[in-house]
């Protein structure tokens, strides 16, 4: 019985452990701050998103979500898609498969898909969510490259 | 010889008796008149039944077997199909979008919870 309850008490401890890493990590990556320059590439299934100063090239099929914070933005879409603009600022084509170029100095960018390509230069922050790859090179050269990651994790051009 | 007829007939009956108090011989007749009376009774019989035998609580997807592109593409999938179908999306929109939201502030747990609301807000449409 005293076992029984021991077990018990460490699983609930295990689970509440296990609730808390998953709440703190988050904020760890959110934690870099400032932002580089540079120019992300990336391919991949999942999510794509990138925030900040620049240009982004993004294509797919999926739901693309754009926000231009400045009112500076220039937004070129092509191909298929149900465009909305939503009261939280953002203009949402949904059941999207093409193109967008997206230029500006506060703008967010996302696609939610498969088959997404990114390509963006400036300052900014990213973040890749799924299976897929990517390249930061600044320079001409590569300074960061990796794997898409299953939680959300915020990285800085650097 | 007649002593025993009589007590013979007597355990038979007896016997008979106690299978018939048992419940153990059914008496056909009595069993073909009551027949009718619960074709009513089925009716009626049924739908109490109904709550256990169609199950309310819906199965729901299992969040925990799957990773964040099964999710993501089971959300799709079901806008798709509702959308599709006519029905109104927005409640699972905004949910969406919160998630969006969450995601790029690097919050995963939340932007999980967001996004799984609005699986179920479609799945519940359904």
């Amino acid at each position: 019985m005293n076992t029984k309850r021991f077990s018990i008490v460490v699983s609930i401890a295990v689970a509440l452990a296990l609730m808390g890493a998953t709440m703190v990590s988050p904020q760890a990556a959110l934690a870099q701050s400032g932002g580089g320059s540079g120019t992300l590439t990336a391919s991949g299934d999942g999510l794509a998103g990138i925030r900040g100063s620049g240009t982004a090239t993004i294509s797919g099929s999926g739901i693309l979500w754009i926000r231009d914070r400045a009112g500076d933005a220039s937004i070129q879409v092509s191909g298929n898609g149900t465009k909305s603009e939503l009261p939280s600022g953002w203009i949402r084509y949904a059941g999207f498969q093409g193109e967008a170029v997206v230029s500006g100095s506060q703008i967010t960018v996302a696609l939610s898909g498969y088959d997404i390509q990114l390509t963006a230069s400036g300052t900014g922050k990213f973040v890749l969510r799924g299976n897929g790859s990517y390249t930061v090179q600044k320079d001409g050269a590569t300074v960061v490259s990796g794997a898409w990651t299953e939680t959300a994790e915020v990285f800085t051009i650097p | 010889m007649k002593r025993w007829i009589v007590i013979s007939l007597a355990v038979f009956l007896l016997v008979t008796g106690c299978a018939r108090f048992r419940g153990g011989q059914p008496e056909p007749p009595v069993v073909s008149t009551v027949v009718p009376v619960p074709a009513t009774a089925e009716t009626a019989l049924e739908p109490p039944l109904q709550p256990s035998a169609a199950p309310t609580i819906a199965p729901t997807p299992d969040f925990a077997s799957m990773n964040f592109v099964e999710e993501n593409n089971l959300y799709l999938k079901f806008l798709a199909e509702r959308q599709a179908e006519g029905a109104d999306t927005s409640a699972a929109e905004e949910a969406y979008a919160r998630s969006l939201d969450a995601t790029l502030e690097g919050n995963s747990a939340q932007a999980d919870q967001y996004l799984q609301q609005a699986i179920l807000l479609l799945w519940n449409k359904q």
